[in-house]
């Protein structure tokens, strides 16, 4: 035991000291972090309903969902408190890492509001277009949630797009435009029953 | 106090300020060795990146080497590696928050090559042969 201490006293006093200096260093930028966070979270609710006066969180309760974290879809209601639509998160894999999107959804769950890109670490000048490309993104705006969403290449003069819920995918980028389509008609078929429940005004 | 007065001499500046030219471009492990790769692929698309991944690397640089020094009359040959890795790896740590809480944009920029410095070779090495010694 004596000889595993005059071995090892660095390694166990260097752990000591540096995980005390991390704890430090964490706790104290902890609530910074989390701020962004949530503003980041924000901006992208308000990004999809705007015209929102109100955000509220309503945490779900699915049976059948085992996330480790509580799945939380947020309502947007107007001045005058009736809702103008619901944000919901959804994640998946992407080409190169994981995606995290915030989907919004029209208040009768009829039409897609648009979408955000939470997080993603797509391939840069491609893949990454889904965070920055208005073009690509305004698709989702008005496209039909009655049924999936899919990939089209193009439009050109071959194979023009012909529906609402045809998404064009970014040149060079196929895989990631399906994987984000994938994401969100995924996620929607997972919680569209709680969804509707909350869009009818019950809340179980 | 000896009295000894030290002045630097000439030779030895010049010496210093070759070998620092020498670094910058005939001996530079990214651009003739090809050394150390990850974290400069991460920035090569704009200057702001560029820049907060080269102060990122440069602290962890100083700060481990500095620890590394302190420590240098400890360091066994078979916790060598063991506490270069823990400290570099600290003090990224630290810089990954920092960039996280002050640079919010910035950190989801540069993404998973923040925390890849910590296997940076050339950082290993410079503790190895410089700070360790």
């Amino acid at each position: 035991m004596l000889e595993f201490f005059k071995r090892s006293w660095l390694v166990l006093a260097g752990a000591l000291v540096f995980g005390l200096l991390l704890a430090f260093t964490y706790t104290s930028w902890e609530p910074l972090i989390e701020a962004n966070r949530i503003a980041k979270l924000q901006r992208g609710i308000r990004s999809i309903l705007p015209q929102a006066a109100t955000i509220e969180a309503d945490t779900l309760a699915t049976a059948s969902d085992l996330r480790a974290e509580p799945q939380v879809v947020y309502r947007g209601l107007n001045a005058a408190g009736d809702p103008v639509g619901f944000v919901f998160r959804a994640e998946g894999t992407g080409f190169q890492d994981r995606i995290e999107l915030l989907v919004g959804l029209d208040a009768r769950l009829e039409r897609y509001r648009g979408i955000a890109v939470l997080f993603a670490q797509e391939t840069p000048g491609f893949g990454d277009a889904i965070r920055d490309s208005v073009i690509f993104k305004q698709q989702f705006i008005g496209a039909p949630a009655a049924e999936d969403l899919i990939v089209v290449k193009g439009p050109d003069e071959d194979r023009p797009k012909t529906d609402d819920n045809e998404i064009v995918s970014i040149t060079g980028a196929t895989i990631t435009s399906e994987a984000v389509t994938t994401i969100i008609n995924r996620r929607f078929d997972e919680i569209r029953p709680t969804l509707e429940r909350m869009a009818s005004g019950r809340t179980r | 106090m000896s009295g000894v007065t030290r002045t630097a001499e000439p030779g030895a500046l010049a010496d210093g300020w070759g070998y620092f030219i020498r670094n910058l471009w005939d001996e530079n492990p990214v651009f003739r060795g090809l050394l150390g790769m990850c974290p400069t692929l991460a920035v090569t698309a704009a200057v702001q990146p560029a820049l907060t991944m080269g102060l990122a690397a440069t602290f962890v640089v100083v700060c481990s080497n500095l620890m590394v020094s302190l420590m240098r009359k400890a360091l066994t040959p078979h916790l060598r590696i063991l506490m270069f890795t823990l400290t570099i790896s600290v003090f990224v740590t630290i810089a990954d928050l920092f960039l996280k809480a002050f640079l919010p944009d910035m950190s989801e920029t540069l993404g998973p090559y923040v925390p890849l410095i910590i296997v940076n070779c050339m950082i290993i090495a410079r503790a190895e042969s410089c700070a360790s010694k």
